[in-house]
């Protein structure tokens, strides 16, 4: 593809990334009379150089690559190559309870875009239906959703399929410059394979960034040329409150099929599914939890020790039935902490954007969710007589990991003094500047966030249509 | 108030070592006293997260108290059924199966393994 220096962009919306979070958005003026530029970092493949650009320093619990190998700049981002276990988050992780920031939209509206977003990813759109359930119950089975990889967004052609889009690999954003009313974005600094360029953009343009969670607060750090401020963060809260995913295996389990079977209470249609429980949002916050989920897997096909055989005979025995060898993994809320954060260093990578530090530490808060569900589905099954279930606390206290799903660094809220964002993802500071993807989240539940943010996206491409629609 | 000097002992020094061996021998039995009652609010705390009054049995499996007898003497029984068994296997070197033999794997193979274990957690 030819590049173009172009010194401005001529365009009615720029999008910045190609991943859900932006093509979630794109999705909504496909065909449309808008024109749409869409820049993208990578290449139609993943390289080596756009790879380099993942690196940060990490510090905490997350290292070894632990962001950047799961951060991919290339056409159709990480969600690409993956979307996880999904779950659409619940009304308990909204509305601020225990301290926790609230999300400035309520779970009925965000049912609404799960519900469309969901055909997307390979789903029936009654998987949303999943969002609420009977808060009063001590345990929910609440599974997993597996949604298809790779996306259909993930072909390039789909875009160029479409005459007022117009794609643009290997351009780097790097920073925005604002007019002398603070108010407007007016320009892009970007690089194309490491030339650093700026591009004017036109009055009353509408910019998307969606350069993945932890891209999207990297380009609201780096330094402004003429104001103490960086364009984006006149907050102060850009990069604070990191957080990822703790996962853990918690121990094994003989349970009855019983526990294993799919759920009714909610009207799925299940397609491909993974069994999972959590703890209702009342007992939840009986039990001053976080939210949380522990799924159950086939145990590797490995003999049985003597005491295995001993506990699975004894209670085959004691309760007159066979019973199935599963292995538990819990997947974990992390609390927003403001000491979890990313900043820049003063060294930049090959595209000329100043370099990230990340520090993330597991709280004992994080932790010890994992210990107290596991010990409260032990219980509930050996009381039910539905299974007996051991708790590794070495795993769970020692051998505590996490996925990469860098959320809350960007968060949007109500009002611009505890957010970057207001409800729709606008930046507080401009008229035009809108953020999309997992780094608006203030909490993340405790699933893989790809649905969510689909979700944002068309909600966001909607609020957009009509923003445009009032500008014209 | 008197001034020290040379030999003397004042009243004042022998009331204050005297306090201290006091409190020196009261120590260790006032600690113990709040370390238990520490331990206990600690096991209460435990044991509110297993309201059936579950414990943790051989390699962490939560089981109702009355059922450890029992299972202690069935693992005994199992574990020597796996060493009556142990013997056999290892007069026979032959019978041990493919799985269980040492493979030599590239590095690209490891690493795709690896790969494979890692997208079973997403």
């Amino acid at each position: 593809m030819a590049i173009n220096p172009a010194n401005n962009f001529d365009a009615d919306i720029i999008v910045i990334g190609t991943s859900i979070a932006a093509q979630t958005v794109i999705g909504q003026f496909k065909n449309s009379n808008l024109k749409i530029l869409v820049l993208e970092g990578g290449d139609l493949e993943q390289t080596p150089f756009a790879q380099s650009l993942t690196f940060s320093d990490e510090r905490g619990h997350y290292v070894n690559h632990h962001w950047g190998g799961h951060w991919l700049r290339s056409y159709g981002g990480a969600s690409r190559v993956w979307n996880g276990f999904s779950a659409p988050l619940e009304n308990w992780d909204l509305i601020g309870i225990d301290g926790r920031p609230k999300w400035p939209l309520s779970i009925d509206e965000l049912q609404k875009y799960y519900r469309l977003s969901a055909p997307l990813m390979g789903e029936d759109p009654s998987v949303a239906s999943l969002v609420k359930y009977n808060v009063a119950q001590e345990f929910v089975d609440r599974p997993y959703i597996i949604m298809d990889s790779p996306l259909s967004y993930s072909d390039p052609k789909l875009l160029a399929a479409n005459k007022n889009i117009e794609l643009r690999l290997k351009h780097n954003v790097i920073k925005f410059t604002a007019d002398d009313s603070g108010s407007f974005i007016n320009g892009i600094w970007y690089s194309v394979d490491g030339d650093i360029r700026f591009a004017s953009i036109k009055k009353n343009a509408q910019i998307v960034l969606g350069a993945g969670g932890l891209g999207n607060a990297q380009v609201l750090l780096q330094p402004a040329d003429n104001r103490r401020v960086p364009v984006g963060n006149e907050s102060g809260l850009v990069g604070k409150t990191l957080m990822g995913h703790p996962h853990v295996p918690t121990g094994e389990a003989f349970v009855d099929p019983a526990v294993l079977k799919k759920p009714t209470w909610a009207q799925v249609k299940y397609k491909k599914w993974l069994p999972a429980y959590i703890i209702g949002a009342d007992y939840k916050t009986k039990h001053n939890l976080l939210n949380a989920s522990l799924s159950l897997t086939m145990a590797h096909d490995t003999e049985l020790s003597p005491n295995e055989k001993a506990v699975k005979e004894f209670y085959e025995k004691k309760w007159g039935k066979k019973l199935v060898r599963q292995s538990l993994y819990a997947r974990t809320e992390q609390l927003p902490n403001p000491d979890n954060r990313i900043e820049i260093t003063a060294e930049k990578n090959a595209a000329g954007l100043h370099k990230l530090i990340t520090y993330c530490v597991f709280g004992a808060r994080d932790m010890m969710v994992v210990d107290t569900i596991a010990r409260m589905l032990a219980t509930h099954w050996m009381k039910n007589q539905l299974g007996v279930a051991t708790i590794d606390n070495d795993s769970i206290f020692l051998k505590i990991w996490g996925w990469a799903h860098p959320s809350g660094i960007t968060r949007f809220g109500a009002t611009p003094k505890d957010s970057v964002c207001d409800a729709n993802g606008r930046v507080w500071a401009y008229q035009n500047l809108y953020i999309n993807g997992s780094s608006l989240f203030p909490t993340v539940g405790y699933a893989n966030p790809t649905w969510t943010i689909a979700a944002l996206g068309m909600r966001l491409g909607d609020h957009l249509t009509s923003t445009m629609k009032k500008n014209a | 108030m008197h001034k020290s000097s040379g030999s003397f002992i004042s009243r004042r020094s022998v009331l204050k070592a005297g306090a201290l061996s006091a409190a020196l021998v009261a120590l260790p039995v006032w600690s113990t006293k709040v370390i238990a009652q520490a331990t206990n609010a600690l096991t209460a705390q435990v044991g509110s997260s297993s309201p059936n009054g579950l414990i943790s049995f051989h390699a962490g499996w939560m089981i109702p108290v009355e059922d450890q007898k029992a299972l202690l003497v069935l693992e005994e029984k199992k574990i020597k059924e796996a060493q009556a068994s142990a013997p056999k296997a290892a007069q026979n070197p032959g019978a041990a199966t493919e799985a269980s033999k040492p493979t030599k794997k590239t590095w690209t193979e490891k690493l795709q393994d690896s790969w494979k274990q890692v997208k079973n957690y997403f």
